[in-house]
């Protein structure tokens, strides 16, 4: 424990009850008790600590007996961050866990419902009811206390709560208040209001004034996120890699900045990786190199770039490892005694050695925790060779499935669901993905059964209500369009298609079915 | 009356006229139907003479014939209403002193090629009646005159405008093929433009018969080289030719130009109601909603044309009163668009269209729990019948609000006839509302005939997803010849066959009732989530819409099939638990969903 970091964000009025001793350090935090976030971060820096663990006041951490290596835990847990990762958080609202898939909750976490006594507002807990979905009661409390007080971070929350819950219009007057009211010591920084912003008016269709409010947000943050939100709003419009590069590139320099990082950056960001590479020819941005070789099959070539770097990071580990698999080559003895060195060093080593054929020879409730790591890092780096190698001696088709879909994979998971599904092996998730998928080969009809079938199991879930009101309003355009064929001057089948059609975008947007990252659409048909 | 092979029609004209005039004088040239043994046998004189292309010619030869003081020029597709009959008697007997009575001719007008369906009528004026002097006869080959030259013998002739009305069907679509007219006029009118190309008023009528073939691009060339020839303030036929310019463009969806010119033609005429529903309409549909809603209002506070104008009726009242109300809804006004419905049905008692508009928006508003209610206190003032409340279930049927029907059919009064009909359309919501059991219970106290028995029995098999018990029903549905149409539908649902049967009769066209049992089965196989079922309704549904060789039964299958789908899209919608992430976009899609519309070719007309 002593590696990590307990921060402990007050939601009640009485702070917390526990103590806990085993951690590196413990911090406090509660906005209504003066301390700023940036003290808070600046106390995670000195700290030796390399992970924070986040909870809440209302929760109880009951066992501590979990493993020290918290490789593995990175990316499972929502709530465990490395150190470096935690540090670019600028607000608190940014911890907030925002995961396609929810993913799971640290281990032996107990929470308590809040107390009584502690009705009253408190920001915290606002953000943590947002961080449980917990969205009406987040509204309530935060309108409640909007009534009495008037604080740009209210605003702020309120906002990101009309964001989440696509009501855009209602957002934006929000965003406009806390913007209007940003002063030097406001927790939430500036750009990070016109961050919001501009995802407000994307959502709103006005692509125009996003990309102004995502240029605004670079320019106050230099953070490379709004400029990829940029990318990927004006990539959605039907630009091209080129035209992208070459706007950026503008605003860069009309901006007086000179860093071409920003660009490769944002170029990995929407998945371009062979333009990033060109690009990237005349840097010294190594890391990033090895990844877009991999990224772009070249394997032999990222070996060559990881060996010349220092292997001393988890993440370099896993990436050496998936190179060797990749190649088939054992690591030399040098390479060998760094391995050794690290945290679980011996059973990557074991598992190099291995000959392919051999894996499942392995101790796999040992070697698990690893194996999900080289998958879910094999499948950011599009190695899909590597992820069917181990994959299929470590999964089952419909975990496999699973897994490729969650990062974008639709097509190749397609194959390992309708396997699941022949095997009668198919569970409700399953049906759900395989339900997506027709939607997203446009066979509405299919779809739709899909989602009746798991709306009849269980009718609760309003992103599967809306995923069948998707696939039926589809199945309407194309009946439209069938009879527009037929009787074409017809005004009230026009009508009635841009109707529908009006319809289809409105749902679209609540992102009911996988939203995909621009990043995540390269995948697709992979 | 100048006639040739009017058999279908003439009966109905001579019957209409019975009361009204003394003598029926028939020219007739060239019949070969049993027009002129009708005519006898009505007591017409009939005088036959060959056809020589030469309108007024021949009505010259009619008005020769005739012995009374007065003349009253029909034609054999024209009758009178009995009110307007007598009316014109009497004004006729009152008002000796005018040379001529000016009556409304109504032209019923549709569309053709998807089914006839009358659509509305456009009514003009014109001097039917006058004083039977020697000098007063007609003019022009085609499209014949008489007010001009009656002014050109006697320029202080006065002429009384009336609103007696004339109806005439023979604009609508297939009578205009049956007898060819179109080619035959065109004809005339061409060999006329030989010798005066520059006659502004043949260039219209050379116009109006393009209109008739579909022609809008030939016909706007004729009606602006005609609106180059004359000052349209100074013609009678000005308005109306720029009105059917406006009707060319708008068939063409050249809304923008159409605008422009409704806008000057404003100018010149300023009290032309129907320039300013047309333009409301274009704003419509170039989805200007402040602007049609202004046009609109406009339109209604001038109300319909003066008597001078040829118009669309309605156009200043509940035509416009219907379009605003639909204005209204694409502005999210409902509130306003739903008054606007009930003034038009208030103008327009029998109309389908805001019905089904109101009762969608009451309960898209209120809830299907509130529609009772509503209805009852919006239509307090005017009473309301069993025959309200029967539309109403029906349109509640449509909209897959079954407990709502359930509710509307065993609190209100339907009319008696409709007793048994009302039975079945319960029967037939429990069956969507409950599972097979509880159903089965809860119809057993509706009487209904031998065959809706077999019916339920079929259904309440299918529900409980039990082939072999739906099959032997299906043996004995098979007896009756009533089924006959349905039966492949049937079988197909019960075999495991990819191919279905379908009947020859369907190349041509595909009766409503197997639509409506397509719609009813898609529901059924919904709400008991039999899975199979659906898909095997779909597939005959998509089969019958491939196989059928009518565009107006394939339009009208996808049509059908688009209202049940939408049906399940709305009960998704209206079922759905409070989830604020959802709330806002749910409501959105909700006010945009499909309204009930059944007149599917006619969605604009009232």
């Amino acid at each position: 424990m002593n590696n990590i970091l307990l921060l402990i964000v007050n939601v009640g009025s009485q702070g917390p009850k526990n103590f806990y001793g085993d951690f590196a350090e413990t911090i406090y935090y509660s906005l209504e008790e003066k301390k700023s976030w940036k003290e808070v971060l600046n106390r995670i820096e000195k700290s030796p600590a390399q992970w924070v663990l986040k909870i809440y006041s209302n929760e109880t951490i009951v066992n501590k007996e979990w493993t020290n290596s918290f490789t593995v835990y990175e990316h499972a847990y929502d709530r465990l961050f490395r150190k470096d990762i935690f540090l670019a958080f600028p607000s608190l609202p940014n911890t907030i866990n925002n995961h396609r898939v929810p993913s799971l909750l640290f281990p032996n976490l107990q929470k308590r419902e809040f107390l009584d006594n502690e009705k009253g507002f408190n920001l915290t807990r606002a953000v943590y009811l947002i961080e449980q979905k917990e969205w009406k009661m987040a509204e309530i409390m935060v309108q409640q206390e909007s009534e009495q007080t008037q604080k740009p971070e209210l605003h702020f929350v309120m906002a990101y709560i009309y964001f989440h819950t696509n009501r855009f219009q209602e957002g934006l007057v929000s965003i406009n208040n806390a913007i209007n009211q940003f002063q030097e010591n406001t927790e939430i920084p500036i750009a990070e209001m016109y961050f919001l912003k501009g995802k407000m008016y994307s959502g709103l269709d006005e692509s125009e004034n996003a990309v102004k409010l995502f240029q605004e947000s670079f320019l106050g943050s230099w953070k490379v996120d709004p400029i990829v939100a940029w990318a990927e709003e004006i990539k959605r419009l039907g630009e091209t890699e080129g035209e992208i590069t070459s706007k950026i590139q503008q605003f860069l320099r009309d901006s007086n900045i000179n860093s071409i990082e920003y660009i490769i950056e944002t170029l990995c960001g929407i998945g371009a990786y062979s333009s990033a590479m060109r690009w990237m020819e005349s840097t010294t941005m190594n890391k990033r190199k090895y990844e877009c070789l991999m990224i772009t099959g070249k394997t032999v070539e990222a070996m060559n770039t990881i060996q010349k770097l220092e292997i001393d990071t988890p993440e370099k580990v896993i990436d050496f490892v998936l190179c060797s698999l990749s190649e088939g080559i054992f690591p030399n003895d040098q390479q060998k005694q760094l391995l050794e060195r690290l945290d679980q060093g011996d059973v990557f080593i074991e598992l190099l050695r291995k000959p392919e054929n051999k894996l499942g020879l392995l101790d796999h409730d040992r070697i698990k925790p690893l194996i999900e790591r080289l998958l879910n890092r094999a499948l950011q780096l599009k190695m899909l060779q590597i992820v069917e190698k181990i994959g299929q001696e470590f999964y089952d088709s419909l975990e496999l499935g699973k897994k490729l879909f969650q990062y974008g994979y639709v097509m190749s998971s397609a194959n390992y669901f309708l396997d699941a599904l022949e095997n009668k092996n198919l569970d409700l998730e399953g049906y759900r993905y395989l339900g997506e998928i027709l939607y997203f080969q446009k066979n509405y009809e299919e779809a739709s059964s899909f989602f009746e079938y798991l709306h009849s199991q269980s009718n609760t879930d309003p992103t599967l209500r809306t995923a069948l009101l998707l696939s039926n309003l589809h199945q309407s355009e194309q009946l439209l369009s069938n009879a527009l064929l037929m009787f074409p001057s017809s005004v009230f089948l026009k009508e009635e298609k841009e109707k529908v059609k009006k319809n289809i975008k409105v749902l679209e947007k609540t992102n009911a079915l996988t939203h995909w990252t621009a990043k995540e659409m390269e995948n697709y048909n992979v | 009356m100048i006639v040739k092979n009017e058999e279908k029609v003439i009966s109905r004209c001579l019957n209409s006229v019975q009361d009204v005039v003394d003598e029926v004088i028939i020219v007739d040239t060239g019949s070969t139907d049993h027009t002129i043994e009708i005519a006898l046998k009505n007591g017409a004189k009939v005088f036959p003479m060959e056809w020589e292309n030469d309108f007024a010619r021949h009505r010259n030869e009619s008005i020769n014939k005739a012995t009374g003081r007065w003349i009253l020029i029909l034609d054999a597709d024209e009758m009178f209403l009995p009110e307007d009959g007598k009316q014109l008697r009497q004004l006729v007997q009152e008002n000796l002193d005018f040379e001529g009575f000016v009556l409304r001719v109504s032209n019923k007008f549709g569309y053709e090629g998807l089914g006839l369906k009358k659509a509305g009528s456009q009514v003009s004026s014109s001097l039917r009646v006058f004083k039977n002097l020697p000098a007063y006869r007609y003019e022009g080959k085609v499209h014949e005159q008489i007010m001009g030259p009656i002014l050109n013998i006697n320029p202080k002739a006065s002429f009384l405008y009336t609103d007696i009305k004339i109806e005439h069907d023979g604009y609508l679509p297939d009578v205009v093929k049956e007898k060819r007219k179109s080619q035959r006029n065109m004809a005339l009118l061409k060999k006329v433009l030989e010798d005066k190309p520059d006659d502004p008023f043949h260039r219209y009528n050379l116009g109006m018969e393009f209109i008739r073939i579909h022609q809008y691009k030939q016909a706007i060339r004729e009606f602006r080289k005609a609106k180059q020839l004359v000052d349209v303030k100074t013609v009678s036929y000005g308005a109306i030719l720029i009105k059917r310019e406006l009707d060319c463009l708008q068939r063409l969806e050249n809304y923008k130009e159409a605008i422009d010119i409704c806008e000057k033609a404003l100018e010149k005429f300023p009290d032309y109601t129907d320039l300013y529903f047309c333009n409301g309409l274009y704003h419509y549909y170039l989805q200007h909603w402040n602007e049609a809603e202004s046009y609109f209002l406009k339109a209604l506070e001038m109300g319909d044309a003066p008597v001078c104008y040829s118009t669309n009726e309605g156009v200043g009242t509940y035509q416009a009163s219907f379009l605003l109300g639909k204005t209204y809804e694409q502005m999210n006004q409902d509130d306003k668009a739903i008054v606007n419905y009930i003034i038009t049905l208030e103008i327009k008692p029998t109309s389908v269209q805001p019905f089904m508009r109101l009762i969608s928006l009451i309960i898209r508003k209120y809830g299907k729990d509130e529609l009772v209610n509503k209805i009852e206190g919006m239509f307090e003032k005017n009473g309301l019948t069993s025959n309200t409340w029967w539309s109403t279930a029906l349109c509640l049927y449509q909209l897959g609000v079954f407990e709502a029907v359930v509710n509307v059919l065993e609190n209100k009064p339907v009319p008696p006839q409709k007793e048994r009909e009302k039975n079945w359309v319960l029967t037939r919501c429990h069956l969507l509302l409950m599972d097979a059991d509880e159903s089965e219970k809860r119809v057993e106290r509706y009487e209904i005939d031998d065959i809706h028995k077999l019916k339920l029995s079929f259904y309440l098999s299918l529900k409980k997803d039990d082939a072999a018990g739906a099959l032997s029903v299906l043996n004995k549905i098979e007896m009756k010849k009533e089924q006959e149409l349905l039966l492949p539908l049937y079988k197909s649902l019960l075999s495991d066959e990819q191919s279905f049967q379908i009947q020859n009769q369907f190349v041509q066209e595909i009766p409503q009732t197997v639509w409506k049992e397509l719609i009813f089965l898609y529901h059924l196989s919904q709400k008991d989530n039999l899975l199979e079922l659906k898909k095997r309704i779909n597939s005959y549904w998509r089969t019958l819409i491939t196989f059928s060789k009518n565009p107006k039964s394939k339009v009208e299958g996808l049509y059908e099939w688009i209202k049940a789908t939408n049906v399940r899209t709305y009960q998704l919608l209206t079922t759905a638990p409070e989830c604020l992430e959802f709330q806002k976009p749910w409501r959105q899609v909700n006010a945009n969903l499909l309204t009930l519309i059944d007149e599917l070719f006619l969605g604009e007309n009232v």
